[in-house]
């Protein structure tokens, strides 16, 4: 016998019944209340801690039942509780699924999200890089960039130079070089449309063509390998996942783990561009030291950022460009600066254990 | 998620009602209590939340990891169980709520929802102009997804038996909603001066024009914006064959609006106090090997701190407007949400997010949906008779409702 409410469903009055279960019979008997339903034709609501049962009958009158003998009842006459239900209730099961959880979205975020991303970038009409490519140039030279100071005769000259370099593994990734004068110090990065922009500060802070053309390679490595796309892409998807898990926490503050997130892939790209220039430069020849060098100058810059040896105006930065650790606004450039410096230290060393490598001697070659 | 229980926690108290000076039944208590022989009318009946952390914490890692392992398909069947979780563990008088909500409903209107999503998407790379289309043809469809939406929320809402309805049509939801396009503009218009007054240097007064228009758009459409749609949504919503009726008037929202901006110029001071003060604390911090997460994190929470308490004053202070001014046929609501106890609640579930790494999330939506839902009590007006079931059958789809999530339209305050 088991206590109950009864709701015949056309108002809110509450019958106090009382319930019996046998054979597969639901049956109910209350003051002015008596009735019998089979079992199979009942909906029976999911079993909650603290919330009564809810049987829903055909006709639209339900019954409500907080009786614990009703479990027993119902399992007796054949109910079986849905497996995600048992899954829910049981600690040891739901502790499994949160490992398996956990299991999954490191295992996504290590090999799924940039598989994902490489497979996508694959299908990604060159129309729609281009545009996006494009954009964002117009967005960097309306904000940041103004027309290149440097002399006509060396632009084409480097141009000419890197031009005139194999490319690793005999690719022809098509490119085009950009020159700017930027408003934010040394900088260069690669667009999705193929386009690499070079900055006048770099140019001449580097004070040596092998430096910029490792460089240059460095940002073809991006283009080749289509790096701005792909960090788009896996940029997004680490947004959905933690939309998904964190809801509705502003979506300000779910940008702080994004971000953070995000900086493996940065680094990842950057040591496959850094692969990439190394093999380019040593398919032409080229010493690889000049551009480690450079790094360390550029590293060196950052350390004393805010010693502004330019007044110039410290804006936000475009985001959505890739390439070197710089190319975004001051905070974000310090930031992920100083994140990346371990990485710093261990690309300038790759690069000058390049050279040993092959015997090329630092300076000259 | 708490404007869903608090929504379709309207209810219908029965003949009996517990005496006067005698405690509700305790939450947690299982069984709902006897009715009482002497009737008490002016007793009010506190709503009531029996859910737990623990519990909800293990119907999340459940959903979180099927809805990942189906790419998502298993959402719908996740929403649908998450809602009856919030719905049946909601009573008022011993009496639950129920959540009716067709899973296969819910994932055709997400289909739905994510095409349109996409849509929006593509045409912003096909061209500007197909995006324009796009985005006006959203726009246009908006009031009617509203009203989709709240439709098949409040269908499949049901108290002690009897279903909720919502009558507004989509007709209605375009004359009383016309001022969301009108906002949307405004918004739209602020982003656009915003971004050009970056890029190009103008004099001085055209900047003050263009962002300054659109920001007195935005401060006399806001507040209206939300009093229409909130008396748009209580208007219309009926209970069996009961209806509901709202009382406010616009000028409360105009108030409350004002004072949360008032508010935010006011809390300006402290904080400008308090960052002078801590200058050099600041400076030795961001100096360290850390410095960068420190910055950062800073930066963010100082932001979030004004964004954080202004939240909390305005979904206080609306959720009492709101339901003080609700009435269903002679009986009154009575809500006393608290700003200082939803702040206490936002900042701690925001940290303990935070320090778990999102782990505290089931706990902290249980946490608040309790304090508003528990916030809310029923004022019978008299003897109380039995509500009546509307046995018209009100099933709609769930397309405008999915949508309608997506899309952020469906204001949480």
């Amino acid at each position: 016998m088991i206590d109950a409410y009864f709701f015949d469903g056309s108002s809110t009055r509450r019958h106090a019944v009382q319930l019996f279960i046998h054979k597969g019979i639901v049956a109910m008997s209350g003051e002015g209340v008596r009735r019998s339903v089979r079992l199979s034709k009942v909906q029976v609501s999911e079993r909650l801690e603290h919330a009564p049962r809810i049987l829903r009958l055909p006709d639209g009158g339900h019954i409500e039942s907080s009786d614990p003998s009703l479990e027993k009842t119902l399992r007796r006459n054949g109910y079986r509780e849905p497996r995600v239900v048992r899954w829910q209730r049981k600690w040891p099961l739901s502790l499994c699924a949160l490992v398996s959880l956990l299991a999954l979205l490191i295992a996504g975020y290590q090999w799924g999200l940039p598989w994902a991303a490489d497979t996508l970038v694959q299908n990604v009409p060159p129309a729609m890089e281009k545009r996006i490519g494009d954009e964002q140039l117009a967005l960097i030279d309306a904000g940041w960039m103004e027309a290149s100071r440097l002399d006509p005769q060396e632009q084409a000259r480097l141009r000419q130079l890197f031009a005139g370099l194999k490319q690793p593994r005999g690719e022809q990734t098509p490119y085009r070089l950009e020159f700017r004068h930027s408003t934010m110090g040394p900088n260069a990065f690669a667009l999705p449309n193929g386009v690499i922009v070079m900055t006048d500060q770099l140019v001449k802070l580097a004070k040596d063509d092998k430096a910029v053309l490792g460089v240059l390679g460095h940002e073809l490595g991006h283009v080749q390998r289509r790096h701005s796309l792909r960090r788009l892409f896996q940029a997004l998807g680490v947004g959905v996942v933690i939309n998904l898990v964190v809801g509705d926490v502003s979506s300000a503050l779910a940008a702080v783990p994004t971000f953070l997130l995000d900086q493996k892939y940065s680094r990842d790209f950057e040591r496959e561009a850094d692969q990439y220039a190394i093999d380019m430069m040593q398919a032409n020849g080229i010493a690889l030291t000049p551009m480690a060098e450079l790094f360390e100058k550029m590293a060196a810059s950052h350390a004393h950022d805010d010693d502004a040896e330019d007044d110039e105006e410290q804006e936000d930065g475009p985001t959505a460009p890739n390439g070197k650790q710089d190319e975004e606004s001051r905070l974000v450039k310090s930031i992920e600066y100083l994140s990346s410096h371990p990485s710093d230290e261990e690309r300038i060393a790759r690069l000058k254990a390049a050279d040993g490598q092959r015997g090329v001697p630092g300076a000259g070659g | 998620m708490a404007e869903l229980t608090i929504e379709g926690a309207t209810t219908a108290p029965t003949l009996a009602t517990e005496g006067r000076g005698q405690p509700p039944p305790a939450a947690g208590q299982p069984r709902p209590a006897r009715p009482q022989p002497d009737f008490d009318p002016a007793a009010p009946q506190a709503f009531q939340f029996t859910g737990t952390g623990s519990e909800y914490f293990r119907i999340w890692v459940v959903n979180l990891l099927l809805t990942i392992l189906t790419a998502g398909i298993y959402s719908a069947w996740a929403k649908v169980r998450r809602l009856q979780y919030l719905y049946r563990n909601t009573r008022v008088n011993g009496t639950v709520f129920d959540y009716h909500g067709n899973p296969i409903a819910i994932l055709k209107g997400r289909i739905v929802a994510l095409v349109l999503v996409a849509a929006y998407h593509i045409s912003f790379d096909i061209s500007p102009v197909v995006a324009i289309a796009v985005g006006v043809v959203l726009c246009a469809v908006m009031p009617w997804l509203l009203a989709r939406a709240f439709r098949f929320k409040m269908a499949n809402s049901s108290y002690g038996g009897v279903h909720f309805h919502f009558r507004g049509t989509g007709g209605e939801a375009y004359r009383k909603l016309v001022i969301f396009p009108v906002m949307l503009g405004a918004i739209g218009l602020f982003a656009w001066s915003v971004a050009t007054s970056f890029s190009r240097n103008p004099g001085i007064g055209f900047i003050v024009l263009v962002a300054l228009v659109p920001m007195l758009a935005l401060a006399a459409t806001v507040p209206l914006a939300h009093y229409f749609l909130k008396r748009y949504q209580h208007e219309h919503a009926d209970f069996g064959t009961t209806a509901f009726y709202f009382h406010g008037n616009a000028s409360g929202f105009f108030k409350t609006y004002a004072k949360a901006v008032g508010f935010l110029f006011l809390g300006s001071i402290p904080a400008g106090i308090f960052a002078f003060l801590t200058a050099r604390v600041y400076a030795l911090l961001a100096d360290t090997l850390f410095g960068w997460l420190f910055t950062l994190l800073y930066g963010v929470l100082s932001a979030y701190a004004f964004y954080l308490f202004v939240r909390a004053y305005l979904e206080s202070r609306i959720q009492n407007m709101v339901w003080n001014h609700t009435e269903i046929g002679q009986h009154r609501f009575e809500s006393k949400a608290g700003a200082r106890k939803l702040l206490w609640i936002h900042a701690t579930n925001l940290l303990l997010i935070t320090f778990t790494l999102g782990l505290y999330k089931p706990f902290a939506t249980i946490r608040l949906v309790r304090y508003r839902v528990e916030s809310l009590s029923l004022v019978p007006g008299g003897p109380l008779e039995d509500f009546m079931a509307d046995r018209m059958d009100d099933r709609v789809g769930a397309a405008g409702q999915e949508a309608g999530d997506l899309f952020d339209i469906d204001i949480a305050l």
